[in-house]
């Protein structure tokens, strides 16, 4: 099958996938116990305003109604308006969306390019201490929870030792012109700083071991005996023929981590009052927020899929040994 | 139950407690009162069928902590006194809807705040119509021709005594019947930094109002001469016309915008803060206004104009966010430069000034004439008229609002900022920094308590509120339709330990249903109910119930 074919056919299924994602979501949440109405009705309204307001929010029509809209809505990426603050969701989505973003990329850059690295030493060092100590470390990272690490890093750097700040993104006083301008301040980098290496810290622990297992099966091979015959240097060997070649599950995992990034870091963005898609995701669920919850939902699944689409597209790029028979 | 009345030596006693020794106390207290050694049991040939069993509604543990433990300690002895009650544990919206929404419940405890008058919650909740539509308030299906009465009376009279004997009876016909129960009265508290702030005044609604605005003292360690707090959630929205039902945003609009009426400590109408500064009642059908005059934050005139064209909208506005309000304007008239004569469609007495004035804040004519405020609802640069104005705001981080020079009023503050902080430990690291000064939504906590103990920077500013943590009772479901079932239930309710224990002894046992934040309008002859599991066990056995040791049943045929 040629990349073409493959690719038409990993489209259509992106869409069935979607397709799928999104009737679900529309279920699920008509079919969570509370009515989405006892957050935008009073009781002391009149029943005729009552029965306006729930019209407006178009929860009078009838269930097959309101799923073919949401499609519909879906597909033109009007996702509708939130009940709880009259903003339509993408607005929501372009305001928070963006400071995910940057904190997740920041934080998975910073775990897989130590990740990757501390994996390959590791594996290089097999049986040595430098081993131990990185699986150690990575089993560490993986099951101390990030909002601990989060609160024990401001306790030490934010409360006691002053050197990080205590929360958002930037200082009560610095008012950025635009999102690129504060991106782009030293005062954004110095808020960023603590969310972004605890996250990191937390996110490393996959790519390390990830990385290590794939370096020692690697290691394993004849060409890696050929390469040394051959008089490469260790280093030489280490990075350009074993790393390379164990980095292509990795590069498949960070793919599909950045899918996922744009679900944000619930826990984290708490901790760190850091105005993130994920806190607004999750408190949309709560207020029973339909339209800010399932546009949030579609945008992580639509992420997560297409990610996974670019991963599988990657594999051939990165080893040409791979077809798509 | 004995109890001390100083308030610092009951929280000195506090501190001295262990969590340990504490949460003992807690579980002996629950537990103490009609030990099975009190108990008169009477003869199992008595007995007909069990009670039925029941549910009490709880909200989840980190929803409210303190409230999910009170409603377990209840339920405890509720379960000693031999009714069978199940706790079941319900995610907040869930719980709200199923109560609110479809009156499908047993029994339920939260917190309510009927504002500067209680007429609006007297006549949602008790209305007897209300009671057969689930959604219009009456969730305790709670039915009397004769409360029907006291609530017109109380809504359409003129004369304030008539109205307090109304008011009076109401909380007499609630506490002997026992639709709610109200369990703990909720304080107003404002920690504040003691260097930074001064000059709080105590109000029924709190300390988040223009009341306090304009007199709140600025200290010498606040060089930005700021009110600097936090929320939890993201604002979402400034229509001067959105502003019902969220904290969050009624603290802003309250300095932001300009109100019809305010209310002064008294609750008698503040002449200076209204933008009405007459308010007449030539009959029980018509208000007459005369209102200040002034600027708007963009520099247009701001007058009695712009009163007349808010009570307009509100009667040609359909759905209506205010719909309380418009229910009852009927014509909306402007009779000269000065003055505004709003017309209502059925006669209001004393409680006019809370359901027509108090709510509305003044919509800028220039800026909403031809707009519809619900179909164009989302204002993120508002116009203002009130003693603020919006300088910077960043919706998911922080916003900023500036004293405007022109308002008419004097006042100290410069400003007011808020910041995004989820996280309570941060908010408490912030304030003990002072770069908060304020706690904007304080509740009764151990993160409060201590800092109250520890910290010589931190005042709190305390008034009685409004509102109480109460007990909802659905009359309908048996056996809760039974009077004697629901007497006993109040009578197990340790409402001191409670408020010791649970509450750090912030919020006060509560025994009527209009607090005596209210004045003349509380009762303070109400049934009290003895906190005691051998008088709700006697209640019963009184009304013919049979205890035996598996509990209470109906009498044998």
């Amino acid at each position: 099958m040629s990349k073409i074919n493959f690719a038409v056919r990993r489209t259509f299924q992106l869409v069935l996938t979607l397709w799928a994602i999104a009737t679900l979501l529309f279920a699920m949440f008509r079919l969570m116990p509370g009515d989405p109405t006892t957050y935008i009705i009073a009781e002391t309204m009149e029943p005729e305003v009552q029965e306006a307001l729930i019209a407006r929010y178009g929860l009078d029509q009838p269930m097959h109604i309101q799923y073919w809209e949401f499609l519909v809505g879906i597909v033109t990426l009007d996702l509708g308006i939130s009940f709880h603050s009259s903003r339509e969701v993408r607005g929501i989505i372009a305001i928070y969306l963006p400071n995910t973003i940057v904190l997740m990329i920041t934080a998975l850059v910073v775990a897989y390019v130590f990740g990757v690295i501390l994996g390959t030493i590791a594996a290089w060092n097999r049986g040595e201490g430098s081993e131990k100590s990185a699986v150690f470390l990575a089993l560490l990272q993986q099951s101390t929870p990030s909002f601990w690490t989060g609160l024990i890093v401001l306790w030490i750097f934010g409360a006691y030792l002053d050197v990080i700040p205590m929360s958002g993104m930037t200082s009560r006083d610095f008012r950025p012109e635009s999102f690129f301008h504060m991106i782009t301040s030293l005062d954004f980098l110095w808020h960023l700083m603590a969310p972004a290496l605890v996250l990191a810290f937390y996110m490393m622990g996959y790519p390390l071991l990830l990385m290590r297992n794939n370096m020692l099966e690697v290691l394993s091979e004849d060409f890696i005996d050929v390469c040394r015959a051959k008089g490469l240097k260790e280093r030489t060997v280490m990075y350009k023929h074993a790393a390379r070649n164990a980095l292509l599950p990795v590069v498949t995992a960070g793919a599909i981590a950045i899918g996922y990034s744009v679900g944000g870091a619930i826990l984290i963005e708490t901790v760190f009052s850091w105005p993130g898609i994920g806190r607004e995701m999750v408190r949309a669920v709560l207020r029973r927020d339909y339209p800010v919850a399932q546009g949030t939902f579609v945008m992580l699944a639509a992420a997560v899929v297409i990610m996974n689409f670019v991963a599988d597209l990657l594999y051939s790029w990165l080893d040409p040994r791979v077809t798509y028979d | 139950m004995p109890r001390d009345t100083s308030p610092v030596d009951r929280r000195a006693f506090l501190k001295k407690a262990t969590a340990a020794g504490g949460a003992a106390a807690l579980a002996a207290n629950a537990g103490c009162i009609g030990d099975d050694e009190d108990t008169d049991l009477d003869d199992e040939d008595d007995a007909g069928d069990p009670l039925p069993s029941f549910e009490y509604f709880n909200n989840p543990e980190d929803y409210n902590p303190a409230r999910h433990d009170l409603i377990n300690i209840i339920a405890q002895n509720i379960q000693e006194v031999g009714l069978d009650v199940e706790v079941e544990v319900l995610e907040w919206a869930t719980l709200l809807s199923a109560v609110v929404d479809e009156y499908d419940f047993g029994m339920s405890t939260w917190s309510q705040f009927p504002g500067v008058d209680p007429a609006l919650n007297i006549t949602s909740r008790y209305t007897s119509d209300h009671a057969d539509e689930p959604g219009t308030g009456n969730y305790h299906g709670y039915q009397d021709e004769r409360m029907d009465e006291l609530i017109d009376i109380q809504n359409e009279t003129l004369d304030f005594d008539e109205r307090v004997d109304a008011i009076h009876e109401i909380q007499d016909m609630v506490a002997e019947e026992i639709p709610m129960h109200p369990i703990l009265m909720e304080m107003e508290l404002m920690p504040h930094r003691n260097d930074q702030l001064d000059g709080w005044v105590d109000h029924i609604e709190g300390y988040h109002r223009l009341t306090n605005y304009v007199n709140i003292e600025v200290l010498d360690d606040n060089p930005d001469n700021q009110l600097r707090g936090y929320w939890t959630e993201a604002l979402e929205n400034m229509n001067v016309w959105d502003h019902a039902g969220l904290s969050k945003h009624q603290h802003l609009q309250s300095a932001l915008q300009e109100r019809v009426m305010w209310m002064d400590p008294d609750l008698e109408h503040d002449e200076e803060l209204s933008f009405a500064h007459t308010i007449e009642r030539p009959d029980d059908e018509t208000i007459v206004l005369e209102c200040h005059d002034g600027t708007w934050s963009d520099g247009e005139e701001k007058n009695a104009e712009d009163v007349a064209f808010t009570y307009q909208v509100l009667i040609d506005q359909t759905p209506s966010q205010n719909s309380t309000t418009a229910s009852f304007v009927e014509s909306s008239e402007l009779i000269d430069d000065d003055t505004v004569e709003i017309g209502l469609n059925e006669p209001l007495g004393l409680s006019a000034e809370a359901l027509i004035l108090y709510p509305m804040y003044v919509a800028p004519q220039h800026v909403w004439e031809g707009v519809d405020p619900v179909e164009d609802e989302l204002v993120e640069d508002p116009v203002t008229g009130g003693m603020m104005t919006v300088d910077y705001w960043d919706v998911g981080q922080e916003i900023q609002l500036v004293a405007r020079d022109d308002f008419r009023l004097d006042f100290e503050i410069e400003g007011i900022f808020w910041q995004i902080i989820p996280e309570t430990a941060t908010i408490w690291e912030n304030f003990e920094r002072g770069d908060i000064n304020y706690i904007t939504f304080a509740q009764p906590s151990r993160e409060l308590y201590e800092a109250d103990q520890e910290m010589d920077e931190m005042s709190i500013a305390e008034v009685e509120g409004s509102g109480w943590t109460h007990m909802n009772i659905n009359m309908r479901e048996p056996p809760l339709d039974e009077q004697a079932v629901r007497q006993a239930i109040a009578h197990s309710i340790p409402k001191d330990t409670l408020s010791e224990e649970v509450y750090y002894d912030y919020y006060p046992a509560a025994h009527s249903y209009i607090n005596p934040s209210y004045g003349d309008l509380h009762n303070p002859d109400v049934k009290q109910y003895d906190q005691s599991l051998e008088s709700a066990q006697e209640t019963l056995q009184d009304a013919g119930f049979v205890i035996t040791d598996d509990g209470a049943h109906y009498p044998a045929e």
